[in-house]
Formats: C-alpha cells, structure tokens, sequence
C-alpha cells in the first residue's frame, strides 16, 4: 500500500506537504508542486486513506428505532408498513449526520435494559407498543417518540393519522360508488387502537347513512379464514360487492381469496385498502386505497425527537396527520356510468 | 507504533490536546493548532489501539450500507427489508446490532466505518471495481453483498445458472425469439451474470443473440411505461413469445404494460422474472421466475462478518448462493 510518505520520498519534499495538497489545504504550496505531487500519487497507485479529518476518531451519533416482534408469524421488516416508515426516518436522520440503530425487541423489560445500555440520543418506536407504554416511559433520560399510540397515558410523545378519518374516507368513497353490501377484512381490533378507529370510522359513517354492519362482516384477517367468510358473504342473491381492507397487505389477501373464488376485481368485487404502500401499484388491478403520507410521518417524527433532545422539558405533545384517497382500478361504479 | 505522548512531545503540545483532536473535541482550539495535529497524525500515521476491556463491554454494533444512487426510498424494496431483517435477526443471536444507512457516496460510508464504535460493515450495491480499494482501506472487516468477485468478502447468488436455467426452460417450452429486459443500458455485475446465462442458452441451442434482443427499461417509472408498450406494439410481428426480465418488479410491471396494450399474458406473450419475491405473487398471472433466497444472503453475511471479526481463517471470500427456478403462470408452452 502507498503511503503518504512514499509519496514524499520521491517527490523530495516531506509528508506533511503531501498530506496539504491530498487534502487540499494547497494555499501554502506552489501550483508547481502540487501538481508534481498529485501525479506522483496517481502513478503511484496511491490510494487516499482518509482526510485528516477522517482520522481524528468519532463516534457514531445514533437513533434507535425499535419494532416490536411480538408476532409469532412474521418478523418486523416483513411487514411492508414497517419497513418503509424505518427507510423514510432514516433518511431523514442521515440528512443530519445520525445513523439508525435497529432493534427488535419482544418485551417491553428488552427496551428497558437496552437504552440504559445503549448510546444512542433517542428512540423511535414504530408499531404497537400500547400496552407496555407505562412501564417503558419510566425514567429514562432520553427522548421517546412513539407513532400510531392511542395509550391513554397522556405524557407521551406521539405522531400518529387519523384513522378514524381513514375509516370514515373509505365508506364514502365505496357509498358514492353506489356499494350497498358491505365488509371489512383486518386483524382482530380487540386490543389494537389503529385498527379499531379504522373500523369505528367505517361503521359510524355508515350507520349515518342508514346503512348497518352485521358481525359476520367484519372479518377476521388473522385466522386465515378471508376465503371462507368471502364464500359465504359473496354468493347468493345479496352478495357483499365491497370491501374495506385495513390495510394494502390484508386487501392482497383478499384479492388472492377472490382469484380462487373465480371473483373478478372490480368486476365482481370491489376492494378498498389502506396505507398506499407502493405494493398497491403492483397489484392487479392497482389498489384503490387511503393513503397515509409516510415520509411526513417520519419528518414529524424527527422534528419531535430533535426538539425533544434539545429541550428535555419539552411538553408531550400527539401530532395526528390527515389521510387522504388514491383512486386506482379496484373498485367499481355500481351507478352505471 | 507513535503514541499520543510520542507525537505531542514532537509537536511540543500537551497530550491532552493531541487527545482531544484524536477524539473529535475540537470546539475550544485554533484551527491552526487542530491542523497542525491533524496532518502529524497523518505523517507519523497514527493508529488508534482499541483497549481489551472496550472490546467486551462495548455493545457490538455493524454497520449496514445500501449505496444506491437511486433517490426512492429503497426500504421499500423488498430485496432490502428482507434483507436487513435477516441480518438484524443474525446479528441478535450473537448479542449484536445494525446501524443502517442509504449512501450516495463511497466516503460517507467510509467515514461511518471509522467510527470507532462500529466494529465492521456489510455492504450492498457497490460496484465491483471500487469494492477492492474501498475494503483495503477501510481497517475493519467489511463484507459485501452482490458486489461481484476479487478480492474481498462478498456474498451472492449463481446468477449465471439462474440466467441460464430460465432461459432453457422458455426453449423447452417452444420459445425461440426470447426478447431480454434490463434496467441498464449495458448490464454490469449481477445483471451481467443472468445475461450471461441467457446468452450462452441461446446458443447452445443454436440460437443467436441479437442486439435487437436486449430491451433497456429506463429508471423513471412512466419512461419504462413507453417502452414497454412499444416493445408490444412490435413484439407480434417482430416474433417475439417470450419476455425474460431481470427481476419481478419490473416483470410485474410489464405484465401490467402489456396488458394496458392489448396483450394477455401468458397467451399472447410469455413472461420470466427473477428473485421470486411479493412482486412475483401479486402478479396476475403470478411469476414463473427464479428464486432467490435473501434471507440465506443477509445470514451468510453476517455470518462470514463474524468470522472475521473473530479472526478466523476463512478459505473461500466470494459464496455464490444457489437458485431455484420457480415455475407459476407466466409462461406458456407453445410447443406444437
């Protein structure tokens, strides 16, 4: 390997003149010289090994980004919603110099321990961590931004989207369709805030519409069961023609389900998703669906921890973001147009 | 080896300064003075000694690069996700963890590596001619993935044999005019490798490769769009039957395309993709492509990473991981 000394071996002059014109420090050597210089190193083969700068030892600034890995059937950046919110907040943070620490933790006793131990500014939660809120907030010295959180524990700082709205958006934009029949396919909302509001959302717009939302309509995507309740609520004489999937993964599924059944979508059947993840242009037909505006999520989420490292007293604060509609091929006028 | 006393006792500084600069706390000095220590440490090429006891304490921490010039977001990128999920869950089993990072250029990455808290790297789509130098010297193991071969760690898969295995397999099943798509002008690395196979098919079956073949699918989205369609507008009567794409996203795509112009796949135009990832499945008709397992990559990455960082004598610094050809609905046989 060459060296800068090498270098200053054949050119005559030492290496400390060298290490000037290499890193272009060259207001006290002659254009002559440097230029010498330069292209002894390019014969050479010099290779730079770093500026000087390079070399006086740092440590890498860092922002943990924690995601829960409480689901036994798949792994947190499988899930397409996870692994894009993680890639926007990454860059925004690189845009700063600070690098993201990633971390999968399965209880909350995990995080705990880990950011006592860590180094890091501050930590990012993305996914559902509701329940252990409580006992994760206890004294720690660095900031905490939580997203998509309806804990009731009110200290916490949060960025979040209205899913209520989002809920609300998709039963008009399937009732103005002229949809009458309708389901909702999502993993159990027993327990998840995120879901439940989307569903809310759903069904109270509708009941103000005079139109009600039997429990066998509301479907559960997690027991794998989607083909058999689409069976049974998508034949007969009074077929369900639309249907509200919680999110653009649960309306794949869906669309798999009606491949099997022979349904065409929109022909036959109409899906509506949520998140407008970019496998939704990717389907066939491209996914109609609520679209949630991820990258300013993550800019919110980032503003909030850079206040937060700041000023450590900042009041918490719930920053809730507006839900909007893509309209792609997936669902169909019932209105004959 | 100079240390901090050696080079401050020849500048006639205190070893608290020369520190202080070594560690980055530079806010209270001149710049001439910062300078000046800065280009010692260079001439008398200083090196940093990590202590044995930081060693163990110090929480293990890798870094992962994607260099990729493109702007979008490539988390999105099923490849990536996949794959930095695969490294984080190896990297716990053995109590350590990713810093991730997008990079633009080779010396962000390079300086991140520096960091003295980082202990080596993994690192996805640098060409295969920077990769030599940058691992020379960068000082820290670094392992690369789908980067090519020479001399340095890299992780990859049998291009070449799924290239070709695809391209015999659209043979048997009749097709002789098999257009290819890529999204490079000229195909480099992996790329190269499956176009290589595609190539040497073609030939082995007395088939020739025509430039006219090689379809170049540019990077913006509604460009790619026009091509394709173009390509439909004359694939009849050009004679083309069948389409091999370098990956399923860009097959996914192009179904769509095709369908957009009129022409049904499989029936009136077959089409191949590569990797077998979600794009593969949400397709209509679903893939016939080739297999990869990225999840295997990101383990033997951090796997041989380990290795390394442990001192172990590793024989063999490029694996080529195998590939499976993966037949759905895509591809028509039009044989008789």
């Amino acid at each position: 390997m060459v060296t800068l000394k090498d270098i200053a071996r054949k050119a005559g002059v030492s290496s400390m003149t060298v290490s000037r014109v290499m890193n272009g420090n060259t207001k006290d050597v002659s254009q002559k010289t440097s230029q010498r210089i330069q292209k002894i190193a390019k014969e050479m083969g010099y290779v730079p090994n770093s500026s000087a700068r390079a070399l006086a030892s740092h440590s890498s600034q860092m922002i943990a980004a924690i995601l829960s890995d409480y689901d036994e059937e798949s792994t947190p950046l499988e899930d397409a919603y996870n692994s894009s919110f993680f890639g926007e907040l990454s860059r925004q943070i690189q845009k700063e110099g600070y690098d993201l620490m990633l971390h999968y933790v399965k209880d909350y006793t995990d995080i705990n321990y880990s950011l006592k131990t860590w180094n890091v500014a501050g930590a990012v939660f993305i996914g559902m961590f509701d329940e252990n809120i409580k006992k994760i907030q206890k004294d720690h010295a660095i900031p905490l931004i939580f997203t998509d959180s309806y804990s009731s524990v009110r200290s916490i700082t949060n960025v979040g989207i209205d899913d209520y709205q989002g809920g609300e958006t998709a039963a008009r934009h399937l009732l103005e369709k002229g949809h009458r029949n309708l389901a909702f396919v999502g993993p159990a909302a027993v327990s998840n805030g995120v879901i439940m509001h989307r569903l809310q959302g759903f069904c109270s717009f509708l009941r103000h519409k005079g139109i009600s939302m039997p429990p066998e309509h509301i479907i559960d995507s997690g027991t794998g069961q989607i083909l058999q309740a689409l069976r049974k609520l998508c034949s007969g004489s009074c077929p369900v023609t639309g249907i509200f999937a919680t999110s653009d993964f649960c309306a794949s599924l869906v669309y798999a389900a009606a491949f099997e059944m022979g349904l065409r979508i929109p022909t036959d059947l109409s899906v509506i998703g949520f998140d407008d993840l970019r496998m939704s242009r990717y389907m066939t037909p491209p996914l109609t669906t609520v679209r949630q505006d991820i990258r300013r999520k993550a800019e919110m989420a980032w503003e909030l921890l850079k206040k937060n490292i700041k000023t450590p007293d900042a009041p918490a604060e719930n920053v809730v973001l507006r839900v909007t509609l893509t309209e792609r091929g997936s669902v169909r006028s019932l209105c004959g147009d | 080896m100079i240390t901090i006393k050696e080079l401050a006792s020849i500048l006639g500084i205190s070893p608290t300064t020369v520190s202080n600069v070594v560690n980055g706390h530079t806010n209270k000095m001149s710049p001439a003075t910062r300078q000046r220590i800065e280009e010692a440490l260079v001439q008398y090429e200083f090196r940093r000694t990590i202590r044995q006891e930081d060693h163990s304490k110090a929480l293990k921490l890798i870094s992962v690069d994607f260099y990729f010039r493109s702007k979008e977001n490539i988390f999105m990128d099923p490849f990536c996700s996949e794959l930095l999920n695969a490294v984080c869950l190896k990297l716990k089993e053995f109590g350590a963890y990713p810093v991730c990072g997008l990079h633009k250029a080779q010396q962000d990455i390079f300086y991140k590596l520096q960091a003295r808290n980082i202990e080596g790297g993994i690192i996805v789509g640098m060409d295969p001619w920077e990769c030599q130098n940058f691992a020379a010297k960068v000082g820290k193991p670094v392992v690369f993935i789908d980067c090519g071969e020479g001399e340095y760690d890299n992780i990859g898969i049998a291009d070449y044999e799924g290239g070709r295995e695809m391209t015999e397999f659209l043979l048997r099943q009749g097709h002789h005019k098999i257009a290819f798509f890529c999204d490079k002008k000229s195909p480099v690395s992996s790329t190269y490798e499956r176009f290589r196979g595609y190539c040497d098919a073609l030939a082995q079956h007395g088939l020739f490769y025509s430039n006219q073949d090689y379809y170049y699918l540019p990077d913006e989205r509604n460009l790619r769009r026009e091509a394709v369609r173009n390509f439909a507008v004359q694939a009849k009567q050009r004679g083309y039957t069948a389409v091999f794409v370098v990956s399923d996203m860009l097959a996914n795509e192009a179904v769509n395309s095709f369908f957009e112009a009129g022409l049904r796949v499989p029936e009136d135009i077959s089409v191949a993709g590569f990797d077998d990832n979600l794009y593969a499945r949400l397709c209509r008709p679903m893939l016939t492509t080739i297999r990869q397992s990225v999840e295997e990559k990101g383990e033997e990455a951090v796997k041989l990473l380990l290795q390394r960082l442990r001192g172990e004598e590793v024989i063999v610094k490029s694996f080529k991981l195998p590939v499976e050809l993966i037949v759905r609905g895509s591809v028509q046989n039009i044989n008789g």
